[in-house]
């Protein structure tokens, strides 16, 4: 589902990001991104997203080398795939239901059809009463949650989640990684960033460090491609 | 993979592609609406603007009805020499006629002309003292109406004034063709003058939109992020570019409108002392048509130009 080939990303005026990195994240595969602040996770994340282009290797995101994909066919390639982010990136001026439609309003879908989705994305992540309230009004988790509604919305084959539980205390974390599970076990590829080890070590799964910009897989190797 | 194209189909895609925009269109009258401050501000001076040029176009209009009209009354008076004869009276009568120039000619006798005067001046004891009628037989020349300006008129006066048995030619163009070279003028000045308005509504309009676009950065951040297109995000700023084009187009006509009763309302106190009556030409229906598609293409054009470059400028990182 996400595949790197010697991926290196290097941005001027610093040192390499991230330094020929291959890993192969497969089609209902759950796996953790970790290492310390710095070490290239979020550029790692912002490769896939297309947020930024590596500076040699390629990077395949469902079949498709997006490693020099052209700037118009960006907004179709995000649209394949959840994003979730530490800071929720919610639109505040708009309520809880705008925002997690927002996808499908992109995409074309009929009123009816929106309604249906953004109340089965809301009720999955238990938000479903709150769906005419703004994000303002809700707590970091709730926020969190809102963001996780509005990535599966639109039933993407790829999750990707950048320190989805930062800023939440322990319980409302494993509750989220829980949610992302449940994603997980209906086919959908889910890749999570994480600094939080005492969590990860709790659920098993792949793991993929990065240390100083180089990539090593640790544990449930036996899953690795 | 299962692909995006086949999530949704493409009637219901079509079909929502119009509903959004008939809803982004409505959305972004709303959006004028919460921030009336700086949207009212743009539209005024929009307006003001605009109405400029259309205030500059009225006075022309208006002018050139006026010269138009003295135009119309260009003719020619052709005094004829004194010893004249009846045949060569009607030879030359003739010849007159057959002329291009001349649309219609009238024949004022002598024996016409002294009645008239006599009526006129009151002087007829006088005039009864005169051995013979002193006045000459005149043509009047009404000139056909491509030769209504003053270079025509002023060639064929040459022409005539050279022929035997006719005495002088009087025509008044003088001062006609010094306005229509001060029209002329004026409307060079006001066309340079309309180019630069309209050149500040392009940059009022992008420079207003711009910063729209900049204080909504992370809200386009974050549409780009879960795949919004580049025109998917630019249409509601477009659509506020196209409601500034109709309500500053609007506030246009109404200024002009305002500008257009003053004036007249100024000329009559004018008139009333040389007995005018002063009925001003207003924007006709193809005008104020026109006033709109301008306002509205001048605006729209300044948008798309402004939101195509700043939203591409904005990605999130």
């Amino acid at each position: 589902m996400i595949r790197f080939e010697q991926v290196s990303k290097v941005y001027p005026g610093s040192k390499q990001a991230l330094q020929k990195v291959s890993f192969h994240l497969e089609q209902g595969q759950m796996a953790f991104l970790t290492g310390h602040s710095g070490a290239g996770k979020s550029t790692l994340l912002k490769l896939i997203t297309a947020m930024e282009r590596p500076s040699a290797g390629q990077v395949w995101v469902a079949g498709q080398d997006i490693s020099r994909l052209p700037r118009t066919k960006v907004p179709a390639l995000r649209r394949q795939m959840g994003v979730i982010f530490q800071d929720h990136k919610l639109l505040m001026d708009r309520s809880v239901f705008d925002n997690v439609a927002l996808p499908l309003v992109i995409e074309g879908y009929a009123m009816s059809d929106i309604r249906r989705r953004v109340s089965a994305a809301l009720d999955k992540v238990g938000l479903l009463e709150k769906a005419t309230a703004l994000p303002i009004a809700l707590s970091g988790g709730e926020q969190q949650r809102v963001g996780i509604a509005r990535a599966v919305v639109n039933k993407p084959a790829i999750l990707i989640a950048d320190e989805p539980t930062g800023n939440l205390d322990p319980m409302l974390s494993l509750e989220i990684f829980k949610l992302f599970e449940e994603f997980n076990r209906v086919g959908v590829a889910v890749l999570i960033a994480s600094h939080d080890l005492s969590l990860i070590a709790k659920l098993h799964h792949q793991r993929f460090v990065l240390n100083q910009g180089l990539l090593s897989c640790e544990q449930g190797a036996a899953d690795a491609d | 993979m299962q692909t995006n194209r086949a999530k949704v189909a493409w009637p219901v895609r079509f079909a929502m592609y119009w509903v959004r925009h008939v809803q982004q269109c409505i959305s972004s009258l709303g959006e004028l609406w919460r921030t009336p401050g700086s949207s009212l501000l743009t539209m005024a001076v929009l307006g003001v603007c605009l109405s400029l040029p259309a205030s500059f176009y009225l006075a022309m209009k208006n002018l050139s009805s006026l010269t138009a009209y003295w135009q119309s009354e260009t003719q020619l008076t052709v005094y004829l020499s004194q010893n004249i004869d009846q045949l060569q009276l009607q030879a030359m009568q003739k010849q007159l006629e057959l002329r291009d120039e001349v649309a219609s000619l009238s024949h004022i006798s002598k024996e016409q002309g002294l009645a008239e005067f006599e009526q006129s001046s009151g002087f007829d004891d006088v005039l009864a003292l005169l051995p013979d009628n002193p006045l000459p037989d005149v043509l009047v020349l009404q000139l056909n109406e491509a030769y209504r300006n003053a270079d025509a008129a002023k060639r064929l006066q040459q022409e005539l004034r050279g022929m035997d048995q006719i005495e002088r030619v009087s025509l008044d163009v003088e001062w006609l063709s010094r306005l229509n070279s001060l029209s002329n003028m004026a409307s060079q000045m006001a066309s340079l003058l309309v180019l630069l308005l309209l050149a500040a509504v392009v940059l009022i309009v992008s420079n207003t939109l711009r910063l729209g676009i900049l204080s909504r950065r992370s809200e386009i951040e974050v549409m780009k992020l879960v795949g919004a297109t580049d025109g998917f995000i630019r249409r509601p700023f477009l659509y506020i570019g196209f409601w500034y084009g109709v309500i500053g187009g609007l506030l246009a006509w109404v200024l002009c409108n305002v500008l257009l009763l003053w004036s007249e309302y100024a000329l009559q106190q004018l008139g009333v002392l040389y007995q005018y009556q002063v009925q001003l030409l207003g924007l006709d229906i193809n005008e104020f048509v026109g006033l709109m598609v301008m306002a509205c293409g001048m605006s729209l054009l300044a948008s798309s130009f402004s939101v195509q470059r700043h939203i591409k400028e904005i990605e999130p990182s």
